[in-house]
């Protein structure tokens, strides 16, 4: 399934949303930072369970 | 005025508008409690020398910021939104308008009972309620009807689409109701857990009429309600993202199938993953934690999906209004109109409360966080903004809308909204650190005798926070009293600014449109995600835990 | 009768974004399953059922308390109750393992142990058990961190590490 020959309604021209996906790019990097650090914190914070 | 438009009757405004009054009145309240809390922890105790008698303490308060925002702000609101998404959608009056009115009406009378034991310091148990504490049975009695009164609306509701469908049975049903009846749907299926816990539980045991509870179970039977409760609040944000942002920013949705396909993953996946709430629960097994952690991580996608499509769709409306280059279509969008403003903004705190939710999710990280001021950080992004002040957005265009006036004050309408930013960014960045240093959450930490040097500074800012937060709520009350008041009438009626999208909806797949299929796979999933535990959890209860009341 | 044009249409930057997402969830539960199963950083799992109302029946809290069950290998048993823990205070050496067994003998409270993955809800009926190894000497902060009633923020006690 291609992009190029949808019914479109009105003068619409399909492009692709390139800012939209820089802007993705840079959310996708906060949330792995965000994430990883609060992660690196719990293990800084050591082992729960010791049988 | 396009052909897509349809005139709702005086009548159908007035019902619409009576939601939002009571709604926008129990934030005026509500919100009045927060900033006090916020204080607190900077150590500007405001309930010690001046509310006192009327208010008795900070946990009175914090039951009246969380019952009030939480759940009435929310509740009437969206209820309201609904029964105008249905109208207009459908293009046709509901079925059974006496119907919907019970259901209003007896979310009023439920108001009124919860409200009052709590105005006189009987029911300062928050709005989580956990048992053994135990409140006045009034209480709990008010808060069921204000949940029975929800789902009346919505039967209102399904009849009038019921035969909406049987006129139209080739057409797509039109999006905003679609995404409506989804929502009422997944909440009818939330609150099944809260409904058993009150009425098995909880009101009985307030009239006597049992002796003892198993906390643990009603933990269980909450949780089950409480963590779909925050997509009830947040799907009628997402559908003003979906279906009204991309026109009222110049442009089109970018993908009809594509948000509906996200809806029907909301109503599969939002209920079945209330365990990540009881990570640290003693009563609960680590392998169900586990699985609810995986459910919780597929509903996390659904929400990815709207980040793209919703940015798609304001990018294809700042490059309608001349935007170039990569970003510099951001620039175009219209960031003067408070209703646009209140979304753009609501959306970009709303990424950071993503994230959180995500770690909150993370079954193990959350030992780092549970019951730390972190929480309150994280869903003061969410409901309080990404929810909250979209809906302060979408009221800045309803209300005109309702009323055929001018929104009064479109500046300071502006300003409210960049306050509401500011302090909520300043108040909820603190919160969040501060947590991670080990504050805990529900405490006035300006009391705290074991509170180190190092969260000084945060505790000040969540106090300044909160002040501007309190500014900026009570300006908004006054636009909204000052917009219901006003003498300026509009010359022409406000056209709801439902967008269009980009291609037909009809070319959307007819598998989208289909309810058995997803309501199975959501019966399953529930089956799958809490019938073992739950049977296990009722078969062994043990009824030992009397009431207390501990304030 | 399908119409010929009916299809999903997405967008293939979109399709891109939707196998990130999903990778990104999948690389992160897996990082989450290692730190537990590997690690050992787990959350609580059910240990016994108690009557609230009568801990002494219990056995294990009849007299909470530390009790040294091998050297430096301790188990603490906890009571919680409006508005103090039962003990309030415990003193271990350093390198120390303490189990914590936490229970309730009114309403719900919260034990967060500071600066450790010590997190846990505790809940009348239940008991609540985590682990911590104690390297450093020094001092550690336990709150509760579930409102329990008015005097819920005086709520806490200490662990007292010594060399």
């Amino acid at each position: 399934m291609t992009n190029q020959k949808l019914p479109d309604s009105g003068n619409e021209q399909h492009e692709h949303p390139k800012g939209t996906a820089v802007i993705m790019a840079i959310f996708m990097l906060i949330i792995i930072i965000l994430w990883g650090t609060v992660y690196l914190i719990m293990l800084s914070r050591g082992v729960s369970f010791y049988g | 005025m396009t052909a897509n438009t349809y005139q709702l009757t005086a009548k159908e405004k007035r019902f619409i508008g009576w939601h939002f009054i009571v709604a926008v009145a129990a934030l005026s309240i509500g919100s009045l409690f927060g900033p006090f809390q916020a204080m607190e922890h900077a150590g500007w105790d405001f309930y010690e020398k001046w509310l006192n008698p009327l208010f008795h303490s900070y946990y009175e308060g914090l039951t009246l910021h969380g019952v009030l925002n939480a759940l009435i702000w929310t509740t009437f609101f969206i209820t309201g939104f609904m029964t105008f998404l249905m109208i207009y959608g459908l293009k046709r009056p509901l079925s059974y308008p006496k119907l919907n009115a019970v259901g209003f009406w007896m979310m009023v009378v439920g108001l009124t009972t919860a409200a009052i034991p709590i105005l006189l310091n009987e029911a300062s148990v928050l709005y989580t309620f956990y048992p053994p504490m135990k409140a006045h049975w009034a209480f709990y009695v008010g808060v069921t009807l204000v949940v029975v009164g929800s789902w009346i609306e919505g039967y209102g509701f399904y009849i009038t689409y019921y035969k909406w469908r049987k006129e139209n049975p080739k057409k797509r049903t039109p999006l905003i109701s679609f995404m409506a009846l989804i929502t009422m749907v997944m909440w009818q299926i939330a609150t099944l857990g809260a409904a058993a816990e009150l009425l098995v539980d909880l009101i009985p045991w307030s009239l006597g009429l049992r002796q003892g509870l198993d906390p643990q179970l009603d933990r269980t039977y909450f949780w089950w309600t409480g963590h779909p409760l925050v997509y009830f609040w947040l799907l009628p944000a997402y559908i003003s993202w979906y279906a009204f942002l991309p026109r009222q920013a110049g442009g089109k949705l970018f993908s009809d199938s594509l948000a509906r396909f996200s809806f029907w993953l909301f109503l599969l996946l939002s209920v079945p993953v209330g365990f990540h709430h009881q990570y640290v629960d003693p009563g609960v097994p680590e392998g169900w934690k586990m699985v609810h952690s995986l459910l919780t991580y597929s509903v996390f996608f659904p929400s990815m999906l709207t980040a793209f499509t919703v940015v798609a769709s304001l990018e294809n409306a700042g490059r309608a209004r001349g935007g170039k280059g990569l970003l510099g279509w951001l620039a175009k969008l219209p960031w003067n109109d408070p209703g646009v403003l209140a979304q753009l903004l609501a959306g970009i705190l709303y990424f950071f409360g993503g994230i959180g939710g995500l770690i909150n999710a993370s079954y193990n990280i959350n030992l780092v966080v549970h019951n730390t001021a972190w929480v309150p950080g994280h869903f003061h992004l969410t409901v309080s903004t990404a929810v909250t002040l979209t809906f302060m957005g979408i009221l800045y265009w309803m209300v005109p809308y309702l009323t055929g006036k001018e929104l009064w004050c479109k500046k300071c309408a502006v300003i409210q909204v960049w306050l509401w930013f500011i302090g909520m960014t300043i108040f909820s960045n603190a919160m969040h650190v501060v947590g991670l240093l080990g504050a805990p959450r529900r405490t006035p930490l300006g009391q705290a005798p074991y509170i180190p040097e190092e969260w000084a500074g945060h505790l000040l800012r969540v106090g300044i926070g909160g002040f501007i937060l309190l500014i900026s709520v009570y300006m908004f009350i006054t636009i909204m009293v000052g917009s219901w008041v006003t003498k300026k009438k509009l010359a022409e009626e406000v056209e709801p600014p439902v967008a269009e999208s980009l291609l037909d909806p009809q070319t959307t797949p007819r598998w989208l449109d289909h309810w058995a299929p997803w309501l199975i796979g959501a019966t399953i999933l529930l089956i799958i995600a809490y019938g073992p535990q739950l049977i296990y959890q009722i078969g062994t209860a043990q009824f030992t835990s009397p009431g207390f009341t501990v304030w | 009768m399908a119409n010929k044009r009916e299809s999903m249409h997405i967008d293939s930057y979109e399709k891109t974004w939707i196998i990130v997402s999903i990778l990104m969830l999948i690389v992160f539960f897996g990082a989450v399953t290692v730190a537990g199963l590997s690690f050992g950083v787990r959350v609580p799992d059910p240990v016994q059922r108690v009557d609230p109302r009568d801990l002494a029946a219990s056995g294990t809290f009849a007299e909470p308390g530390l009790k040294e069950v091998a050297p430096k290998r301790y188990e603490a048993y906890i009571v919680a109750q409006t508005w103090s823990f039962n003990p309030r205070e415990i003193e271990v050496p350093a390198g120390s393992v303490v189990k914590f067994y936490v229970t309730s003998k009114d309403v719900q409270h919260g034990f967060k142990l500071q600066n450790t993955n010590v997190n846990m809800q505790i809940v009348p009926g239940q008991v609540s058990s985590l682990a911590v190894k104690f390297d450093k000497p020094g001092e550690y902060d336990f709150i509760c961190t579930e409102y329990c009633g008015i005097g819920h923020a005086a709520m806490y006690g200490k662990v007292i590490v010594v060399p």
